[in-house]
Order: structure tokens, then C-alpha cells, then sequence
């Protein structure tokens, strides 16, 4: 009788691993680095790649390309929302004091959530807005909701986290012996 | 230590940008979900508060602490200047977005062109007083002390 062995498809498992990699090119993420936060590193690389994209945007309005009046509501929230303010938000959550040392999501819950919401509302927001004005259907009105309602939440998570960061010295060393 | 100068500030360039990305989402949603037509009125206080407000209050508040000390005390110069630095700044934001209230709510009055010249005004000379006490307040500070003698 012939024993069949049961094993993963060698093209599969190739095609997991590629994505692994890709997903560590695309976001530059350098993971035996440990001196800048993960998630302040996330908000940076991210924010270079709005940078960038804001750029092609600039130079797709002014050659007169595509959907243009509503491309520079786009551009420029990809430059002030995507760039300066994520770059703000990761170079803050590195460097302002009673930092966790611990890499865990679990101890940067606020961080992890502030990227998820400004990011994803502002991925929603480049897709849905310049399609809208054109094509108006409901998947994209329900897209701007929704991409409206993250940004305003991750926000918030962002504050809720840099907050008791703020604090004077003797809460300050408090919080510390709270997270460690 | 952050000095409470910048705790200040930073905070509250954290309250503008709360309520700066809330008018934001506000407006989107108004785009496709309308609840009230007047919102756009808001646009030039969401600008007002993003920028002034969020990204440039948050800049100078972080310089203040960040940038080296001076050798002497006090380590970064007077506090009174550094106070009326965070006053100007933020009276002038406030002004700049009453301006924009103004210039719609009182639209049909004949002396609108007066008070709202006066309140742009206004509010764009204290934000020049704000960032002129912040040239002088870190002129001296943006230095190295890399070559400096250590023997004394």
C-alpha cells in the first residue's frame, strides 16, 4: 500500500515567503534593528512612501492627468496628514520621554492604533475621493465615511498615548513604573 | 527634563489637532453624508489650526527643549520671553480663526472689511512677535560644543 505523505506545496510556501519579503521591501523594515521603536520606524517609512506618492500626485496635477480637481484635496492631505504629521508622530513616539522599552503591541496599543486609523483612512481617502466626484457610487461614499472616522481615531489613540508623556516629573516616573 | 514651556505648547498643539482633524472628518463626511451646509465655512480654521496650531506649535515647542542648552543659566535663556512666545502665538491663531467667523457671520455688515483687516492683522503680528522671541530666544542655542574646552 502506498503511504501518502502530506506536505505543504512547495509553491505555496514559496509564495508566503515572497510575500514576507515583500512586505519587508516595501515597508524598508529593518527587523534586527531595535534602536527606534518598530512602530516609530512604520511611521516614518510610511510617511516617505505618502512623501513620494504626494509628489507623483503634484506632478500628475500639473500635467493636467485624471481627475484633477479633486486630486489636489489628495495631494495635499498626502503631504500635511502623510508625511509631516507621521513623521511628527514616529520621530514623538521614539524620542519624547517615559517611553516603554518593551517592543510588544500589547504595551503600544495607542501607537499601533493611531497608524492603523491615520493610515488606512488616508489609503480609503486616496482611493475613494478623486473616484466620488466621478462615479458616484456607494462603496465610495461608505469608503470616505469610514476613512473619515479612522483619521479622527487615530488621532485620538495618538494623544492617548503621547498625553501622561507630558507629564511633570513625579507622574512621569510613575508611568514608567506602570509599563515596565 | 521638558521644561513646561514645551509641555505646554505641545499640548496644546495636541488639543489643535484634535479638534482641526474633527472639523476635517466633519467635511468629508458632510461630502457624502450631508447633515449641514454651512460646515465649509469651517475650512479656513481647519487650515489655520492644522497648520499653526498642530504643526507649528508642535515644532517650536519640541526646539525649545531639544536644542542644546546654554552654558549659563538660565540653560535656555529668560522665561518671560519664552511665555509671552506661547501667549502671541496662540492669541494670534485664535484671532486668525475669529477672523474667518466673523467674515461670514457678520457677511452683511457694512464694516466687515474693517474688523476682519484688523483681526488678520492682529493676528498675524503676534504670530511674527511668536516667531521672532523664538529667533532670539534659539539663535545662540543652535551650536556646537564639540570643540569646546574641557579643561576649565
Amino acid at each position: 500500500m502506498i503511504e501518502y505523505k502530506r506536505q505543504n506545496s512547495p509553491i505555496l510556501v514559496g509564495l508566503f515567503y515572497f510575500s514576507i519579503q515583500l512586505c519587508n521591501i516595501l515597508l524598508f523594515i529593518n527587523l534586527k534593528e531595535n534602536s527606534v521603536p518598530f512602530v516609530s520606524r512604520l511611521f516614518i517609512k510610511t510617511g516617505m512612501i505618502f512623501f513620494a506618492l504626494a509628489l507623483v500626485t503634484g506632478l500628475l496635477l500639473e500635467l493636467g492627468v485624471g481627475m484633477v480637481a479633486q486630486l489636489r484635496f489628495v495631494f495635499w492631505h498626502m503631504i500635511m496628514l502623510g508625511w509631516i504629521t507621521q513623521i511628527i508622530m514616529g520621530v514623538s513616539l521614539w524620542m519624547f520621554p517615559g517611553r516603554t522599552k518593551s517592543e510588544a503591541i500589547s504595551k503600544n496599543i495607542n501607537a499601533y492604533l493611531a497608524y492603523f486609523g491615520l493610515n488606512a483612512g488616508l489609503i480609503l481617502r486616496v482611493i475613494a475621493e478623486p473616484q466620488s466626484a466621478y462615479y458616484p457610487a456607494d462603496v465610495f461614499s461608505m469608503m470616505i465615511l469610514v476613512s473619515a472616522v479612522l483619521q479622527a481615531f487615530g488621532v485620538v489613540f495618538y494623544i492617548r498615548e503621547m498625553w501622561p508623556r507630558l507629564s511633570d516629573k513625579r507622574r512621569l516616573a510613575a508611568l514608567k513604573r506602570s509599563t515596565s | 527634563m521638558m521644561p513646561l514651556i514645551s509641555r505646554v505648547m505641545i499640548r496644546l498643539a495636541f488639543l489643535y489637532l484634535f479638534v482641526g482633524v474633527l472639523i476635517g472628518s466633519l467635511m468629508m463626511i458632510q461630502k457624502v453624508m450631508p447633515f449641514w451646509e454651512f460646515i465649509w465655512i469651517l475650512r479656513p480654521i481647519h487650515i489655520e489650526m492644522l497648520i499653526m496650531g498642530w504643526i507649528i506649535q508642535f515644532t517650536l515647542g519640541t526646539a525649545y527643549w531639544m536644542l542644546p542648552r546654554l552654558l549659563g543659566a538660565p540653560k535656555r535663556g529668560p522665561e518671560l520671553p519664552g511665555w509671552i512666545m506661547v501667549f502671541a502665538l496662540n492669541l494670534g491663531i485664535v484671532l486668525m480663526m475669529g477672523k474667518s467667523v466673523v467674515s461670514i457671520v457678520l457677511a452683511s455688515e457694512d464694516s466687515i472689511i474693517v474688523l476682519t483687516t484688523l483681526l488678520g492683522v492682529t493676528g498675524r503680528i503676534l504670530q511674527l512677535l511668536a516667531v521672532g522671541l523664538f529667533v532670539s530666544l534659539h539663535w545662540k542655542r543652535v551650536v556646537t560644543y564639540r570643540y569646546l574646552d574641557h579643561s576649565h
